[in-house]
């Protein structure tokens, strides 16, 4: 079982290498190189460009030069950003928490949403529920998240004028103004209703896929021959379906949910530009817009990082729920 | 055909599909202004939809309904190709993984989980930003960003059918292994790349106009669907012509999910296992 | 003539597929007396599976369907039950053991979870109670470190081990009658003697009822004192334990019988796997003609009447031809 741990820590390792591998190549192959800023420069003598290129080692071959930025990113060292002269990992710091706020509430909404609606459709099989769902959620796959996220603006934002077009918060919003037994309501439905509309656009795809997974997961399930065993022992069919039947159908679905989460945070980076989401994917379209490789480079590993650590959280979780996976390769 | 028909909805996305493909093929018959005749006259900008612009026109009075039209060339032959790039690299991966096993099978596969935990995406946005490829090479490296759930299918096939009598028999004959692959293992397995090939088509639609929807992909003076929502999502335009968003994202919308109804009931009638479901009776 | 338990008339099941519909019982009566072992005998696909199924109303309507004259237990008539009546009949007063412990085991759960579920459906009391009566009914299925295997998962167990998990998960509410399906095939001989000697000892101290499913005539000429011979979902022929082995009547049984002497053969019982498929419902005549080696004219064309001859009957049309 350890060996096994073991194995998959070894290749998120070597995942990470590879991302930071090609990050490095796409970089090193990127038509100007670094100097190419001063070239215009007239008092720049081609001495002291010699003085540059070895000040930033660039004389030196592609391998050196890559294991030496490889071992700045490992002590946190990802440069400094071209376009705001700070170090990087400070720029995606102080990014992160919108994202991950973004990306955790629109997790829990997929979650919360797509595991009863695959139970119901499973439960009512073929029935007119069912059939609606199932379109829907066809529907919910082909919607371009982009499009829907405009469509909400434009509903929500511009039409109804219920719900902001974007932005974390409010740049105005003064929780002073509320009297103190409500404000810590206000606070939190200010936080909210900044968070709707984004998280609507980032969850739909994924609670349509995840329930109709679930749907024809419980439905395999069902079928087995243990749910037959459990019926003889005189449990109700409620008892059956959500103790023996779900505990077993939801484990594919961790799964699957692990696999999506590159789709996930590409999903994020989407969501935030269209609602101006102060997050880390808003930062990476600035950054590849201006060119910051360095930026660009920091968050491709982070993201790459914490998509490998879904992953990692997924298998784990998998193995609670399915007792066996200690005894699987 | 056939199983097209037993399911009137996949029929129906069928012909919608054709249509379409009918519209790219056919433009200048269909389209009924010139796509990118810019006209930055007052009365020609952000007119609603009307009889002379079936959509409306955009803030440089282009006619939307013609750039629909001629957008869904561009929208279509880099999903057209990326599905391509993916079913050869996914099936050559899948088939020489699956037919030869041993180390090839392991490292080829862990190749494949490797590309399943990348953030592929990020990736495609980088290189587009950086090289600008154009649609072309846009197409490709979406190719490269979808081939891995056709490899792991086409391994699981070839795995299992190479069990199989004919197969056997086909070695056993002293055919070559070109022969037995091409001749014996891919037919088998041609139902199942169509059914991925038709969500890959989908599945490159949906990822093109993403990132030209960034303004990273597709870049002016050509156009895709996803391009034209580039301009349409400034908050004052969405405000003022929300025709210019609403068009073009529709015909993404349509377009892929009248793809996935016909991959979901191409699946269902050719995968044996959902097929196989309602048959454990048990005894 | 004991009390009887269980009185089953015309029971049919009809199984239904994506493209067609397979009659697996057609037609059989069955009695089962108080503190009686009754074996029903056959080879696999005949239809003994859906009999068990079916007396549990275990079959849902996605899968098929059951019908009868009369399906009367305790008195009680069972097709009358609704779903919440037979939830409270099933596990305590009735209870089943299936063959193919692995696949009938809940993966996710251990299997002193599994069997203290069965006791609590039926009889509140706190968890680690229901626990402790789990490790004892371990023990009473005579499984080696009972604490042990009560925290163990299942695919953790041999299929031994996995076999005598669901006999006591039967055994846990004391069941007036156990349908036992296979019980024994996964075991090797001395744990099958040991089990059926449970059996035994349960029937004579709690007047258990045993309706006891298997291809295996030894086993049943061992413990049961009535034997029904089902071949292709009806019932061949019905007497006594001692009449069956004494005096076979239907060439069915004989070759039975016959296979018994051979028993190394017993591995290659003829077209074993041939099952009801095949056979049912698609042609006329006799189910069993086709293997038989005294088939007549009439045996192609008619199914024979099931002959009753007071104790015992037989259907086939060597006894009481014509007869109604």
């Amino acid at each position: 079982m350890k060996k096994k741990w073991l194995i998959r820590l070894v290749f998120s390792v070597l995942t990470l290498l590879i991302v930071s591998i090609l990050s490095f190549m796409i970089i090193e192959f990127a038509p100007g190189s670094p100097i190419s800023r001063y070239a215009d420069n007239p008092k720049i003598t081609s001495a002291d460009r010699e003085r540059i290129i070895r000040h930033l080692g660039l004389d030196k071959p592609t391998s050196v030069r890559y294991f030496i930025w490889l071992k700045n990113v490992l002590r946190g060292d990802f440069g400094l950003s071209y376009m705001t002269g700070r170090p990087v990992l400070t720029e995606i710091l102080a990014r992160l928490p919108a994202t991950l706020k973004l990306m955790l509430f629109s997790f829990f909404i997929s979650v919360a949403f797509a595991i009863p609606i695959g139970i119901y459709a499973a439960m009512r099989r073929n029935s007119l529920p069912d059939v609606l769902i199932s379109f829907i959620s066809y529907l919910g796959i082909s919607l371009p998240s982009f499009w829907l996220g405009l469509l909400l603006i434009y509903i929500f934002a511009v039409k109804l004028q219920l719900l902001p077009a974007g932005g974390q918060l409010t740049p105005w919003f003064d929780s002073s103004a509320f009297p103190l037994p409500v404000r810590p309501a206000a606070v939190f439905w200010e936080h909210l209703r900044h968070l709707l509309l984004p998280a609507a656009t980032l969850s739909f795809g994924n609670i349509a896929r995840w329930c109709q997974y679930l749907r024809s997961s419980l439905l395999e399930t069902i079928n087995e021959n243990y749910i037959r065993t459990a019926r003889a022992k005189g449990l109700n069919s409620r008892t059956v379906v959500y103790k023996h039947a779900l505990r077993n159908a939801i484990t594919p679905l961790i799964t699957v949910i692990g696999l999506n989460m590159p789709a996930f945070f590409a999903g994020a980076v989407i969501t935030e530009q269209i609602f101006s989401w102060p997050g880390m994917g808003q930062l990476f379209i600035t950054a590849v817009f201006a060119r910051d490789y360095q930026v660009i480079m920091g968050i491709t590993i982070i993201t790459a990082a914490m998509v490998l650590l879904g992953n990692f959280l997924s298998d784990i979780l998998y193995a609670v729920f399915d007792p066996r996976v200690e005894y699987r390769g | 055909m056939r199983i097209l028909t037993r399911n009137k909805l996949a029929f129906t996305a069928a012909i919608v599909l054709l249509l379409i493909i009918g519209a790219a093929v056919f433009s200048p018959l269909i389209a009924t202004h010139d796509p990118q005749l810019i006209t930055l006259k007052p009365d020609k900008i952000c007119r609603p939809p009307s009889a002379e612009h079936y959509f409306g026109t955009d803030d440089l009075g282009r006619d939307i309904w013609s750039r629909i039209v001629y957008g869904s060339r561009t929208s279509l032959v880099v999903a057209f190709v990326a599905m391509f790039t993916a079913v050869l690299l996914g099936t050559a991966c899948g088939t020489v993984a699956g037919y030869f096993g041993g180390i090839i099978d392991v490292i080829l596969m862990r190749l494949v989980d490797i590309f399943l935990s990348l953030p592929t995406v990020f990736f495609l946005i980088i290189i587009a930003a950086i090289f600008k490829p154009g649609s072309l090479g846009i197409a490709i490296l979406l190719g490269l960003t979808g081939w891995m759930g056709i490899a792991r299918m086409v391994r699981g096939q070839v795995l299992s059918l190479k069990e199989r009598e004919f197969v056997e028999a086909a070695r056993a004959l002293g055919y070559s292994d070109r022969r037995i692959i091409f001749a014996h293992l891919l037919p088998n397995v041609a139902g199942q790349i169509i059914v991925h090939a038709n969500l890959a088509v989908a599945g490159a639609i949906l990822t093109e106009s993403a990132v030209s929807f960034l303004g990273l992909g597709v870049q002016p003076p050509q156009f895709s669907w996803g391009t034209m929502l580039y301009a349409a999502q400034d908050f004052v335009l969405l405000k003022n012509a929300p025709w210019t968003a609403i068009f073009p994202g529709l015909a993404i919308f349509v377009t892929v999910l009248c793809l996935n109804y016909i991959g979901g009931a191409l699946r269902d009638a050719w995968d044996p296992k959902v097929k196989n479901s309602g048959e454990s009776a048990g005894f | 003539m004991p009390e009887i338990l269980l009185n089953v008339k015309n029971l049919r099941t009809v199984f239904l597929t994506s493209n067609s519909r397979i009659t697996a019982v057609d037609g059989i009566d069955i009695t089962i007396g108080k503190g009686e072992i009754v074996g029903l005998l056959g080879e696999s696909g005949c239809g003994k599976t859906a009999v068990a199924l079916s007396l549990m109303k275990l079959i849902t309507p996605d899968e098929g369907a059951i019908s009868a004259d009369s399906m009367q237990f305790k008195g009680r008539e069972l097709l009358l039950c609704s779903e919440e009546e037979m939830c409270r009949i099933r596990g305590k007063e009735m209870a089943i053991i299936f063959q193919e412990p692995m696949a009938y085991l809940n993966p996710a759960f251990t299997v002193g979870e599994q069997i203290a579920e069965a006791i609590l459906v039926h009889s509140p009391m706190k968890k680690k109670e229901a626990w402790e009566k789990a490790v004892d009914l371990l023990k009473l299925v005579q499984i080696p470190g009972a604490v042990n295997c009560a925290a163990a998962f299942p695919h953790q167990l041999s299929g031994g081990m996995q076999q005598r998990v669901l006999i006591a998960m039967a055994l846990a509410c004391s069941p007036e009658l156990l349908i036992a399906d296979e019980p024994t095939t996964a075991l090797d001989v001395t744990v099958q003697a040991r089990i059926m000697e449970l059996f035994r000892r349960l029937q004579q101290e709690r007047g258990m009822s045993v309706l006891l499913i298997t291809h295996d005539l030894a086993l049943v000429a061992g413990i049961a004192s009535q034997v029904y011979v089902m071949f292709a979902g009806m019932i061949m022929e019905k007497a006594n334990t001692r009449e069956i082995l004494s005096e076979p009547l239907h060439p069915y049984t004989r070759e039975l019988l016959l296979s018994l002497c051979y028993l190394e053969k017993q591995e290659q019982r003829p077209e074993n796997l041939k099952s009801v498929k095949n056979i049912s419902g698609i042609q006329p005549g006799c189910r069993f003609h086709r293997r038989c080696s005294g088939a007549m004219t009439i045996c192609s064309k008619t199914v024979p009447p099931l002959v009753d001859f007071g104790r015992r009957s037989v259907r086939c049309w060597l006894y009481g031809k014509g007869v109604g």
